[in-house]
């Protein structure tokens, strides 16, 4: 017994030196990796954090080169271009490639609708890129055809960036039209159309909300912007009549409805809007096109 | 060291003895070919796409020596009780542990030197002769990467079973080029959370720094110091893992 712990001591004692050795270059060589590994850090160029966003190829190339994958990198793409538009507000909200990277995920996938229209207005919004915001949500439009949320947004950010309310009223006129379309689209084409001078334009819309919407608020709110389009013209008399025979309604919520007749200061219909401009000159919006009418 | 060569030559000859080399040949030349088969639709990118195509090939080839070589190693050898006659022989289990990874490096090492010279011919035909220097440090970056990967796959292997170890050594690699992200994370995470995620973004391999893929697919190469610094960091990390490995596989029972 005692002859082989005897036997046993010195492999024992080389295995504890193995153990010793091998512990002390794991704490050297750990403390040496990091070492460099701050050295590089400090010292190499760093490159752009999601800066590899600029060499993708195109959307068009890549949808070939999936392999029937194409969603699948489109939601790939999309990870990665929410981290890109995250780390540039942070950083200082200039958005070089997030028009390329949405363009890119948008021709993987043609029916990413948050891509279009979170893309789209980050664009126009954020990003200072109002053309290529456009361009992308007008690709969403032109892709889904029937979707009233690219319209929508299309007028969104012509009424909110740029002021152009015959603009917005057009793309919220198309929005109104498509199936499944939010009865706010009418609303906010009549709202803006009144704004520009479309008054006739205006006052269809707000008569069609008026005729359609089952909330007796609304109808209120549409009626009495109706009895502004034609306030001193013949036509008052008629509308007051056509008023009294709309059916009646109830239950419904007062201050529902995202149109407000009186809409909180500072907010898009809040009065201070500037009147809209054409070919960059300023017009009254009593100036509307009439003769369109 | 006598020792460790001897161990690693047997490692050597068993990879290629289990045609590990001509099939990750096969593959390799297979995935060039493509690369070139599907320029015509690169739209103009075909000599690019090439060559990008080929480095991640490489990579790729590299990953799966360490893996299907790397993580069975030691396993192989305690299921066979081939390891008790290696052992009973002048060998100590250190010596035996580095020697495996020494000759599982030296077999990814030739399968990337050979991919290397394949992609060489390949992107002087497409790019010109300008290609081949910037190759040449992307091939012998992506060994590097692959010798710290092959080091923690011995560990693994000498830890766990080859199953665990496959998975350990895959979820290093892909964490392996998050390790800039990972510190990114922790920077917006207050308090010990966001401190064990950054010990954990350096404690990770950080593969990135042998990453020079996006700039040779661009044709250009990379600085001395950074090659420096590439190997200065690969050599500590693998002797970092492997001392780990050997403290760990001292104390291991060899049934």
């Amino acid at each position: 017994m005692s002859g082989g712990s005897s036997a046993r001591r010195p492999a024992d004692r080389r295995a504890r030196r193995n153990n010793l050795l091998a512990t002390g270059v794991f704490v050297l060589a750990a403390a040496a990796s990091f070492a460099q590994l701050r050295v590089a850090e400090e010292r190499l160029p760093r490159p752009e954090p999601l800066g590899e966003l600029a060499y993708y190829p195109s959307g068009t190339w890549l949808q070939q080169a999936s392999f029937g994958e194409a969603t699948a990198w489109a939601d790939l793409m999309w990870l990665r271009g929410v981290q890109y538009y995250g780390h540039r507000r942070q950083v200082d909200n200039v958005f070089t490639h997030m028009a390329h990277v949405f363009d890119i995920i948008t021709s993987l996938d043609p029916g990413f609708r948050s891509a279009y229209v979170f893309g789209g207005t980050s664009l126009c919004q954020e990003g200072k890129q109002f053309d290529a915001g456009v361009r992308l949500l007008e690709k969403g439009m032109r892709a889904n055809p029937h979707e009233w949320i690219y319209p929508f947004q299309l007028g969104f950010v012509h009424y909110v960036g740029k002021r152009d309310l015959t603009r917005a009223t057009f793309d919220f006129a198309q929005a109104a039209r498509q199936p499944e379309a939010p009865d706010y689209c009418e609303r906010f084409a009549a709202w803006s159309g009144q704004r520009a001078g479309y008054d006739a334009v205006a006052f269809e819309l707000w008569r069609h909300v008026a005729e359609t919407t089952d909330n007796a608020v609304i109808r209120d709110k549409a009626i009495e912007y109706l009895r502004r389009l034609v306030k001193g013209t013949p036509q008052q008399k008629n509308l007051e009549v056509w008023a009294k025979e709309l059916p009646a309604l109830v239950g419904g919520i007062p201050g529902a409805g995202p149109l407000d007749a009186s809409p909180a200061p500072g907010s898009v219909h809040d009065d201070t809007v500037p009147e809209p401009t054409r070919d960059g000159q300023k017009v009254s919006s009593r100036q509307g096109p009439r003769s369109a009418t | 060291m006598n020792a460790i060569f001897v161990v690693a030559r047997g490692t050597f000859r068993e990879a290629v003895r289990d045609r590990v080399l001509f099939l990750v040949l096969i593959f390799g030349g297979a995935v060039l070919v493509l690369s070139r088969v599907i320029s015509p639709i690169a739209l103009g990118e075909g000599p690019r796409i090439t060559v990008d195509l080929g480095l991640s090939a490489l990579g790729l080839i590299g990953i799966a020596i360490v893996v299907l070589v790397g993580t069975q190693l030691v396993h192989k050898e305690i299921e066979r009780r081939t390891i008790h006659i290696v052992l009973s022989r002048p060998i100590g289990r250190g010596q035996y542990l580095v020697g495996k990874w020494a000759g599982l490096a030296a077999t990814m090492a030739t399968a990337v030197a050979a991919m290397t010279v394949i992609l060489m011919a390949v992107g002087v035909s497409v790019r010109g002769p300008s290609i081949v220097g910037p190759l040449i440090q992307a091939g012998f970056m992506i060994a590097c990467a692959n010798v710290v990967l092959a080091a923690l796959a011995v560990l693994f292997s000498s830890l766990s079973t080859p199953v665990l170890s496959v998975l350990y050594t895959l979820g290093l690699y892909a964490t392996g080029f998050w390790t800039n992200d990972l510190r990114s994370f922790a920077a917006q995470i207050p308090g010990f959370a966001g401190e064990a995620l950054r010990v954990a973004s350096y404690v990770v391999p950080n593969l990135e720094i042998f990453n020079l893929r996006s700039q040779v697919a661009h044709g250009e190469g990379t600085t001395l110091l950074h090659l420096a610094l590439a190997v200065g960091y690969a050599a500590t990390y693998t002797a970092a893992a492997l001392s780990l490995a050997v403290v760990a596989f001292e104390r291991r029972e060899l049934k």
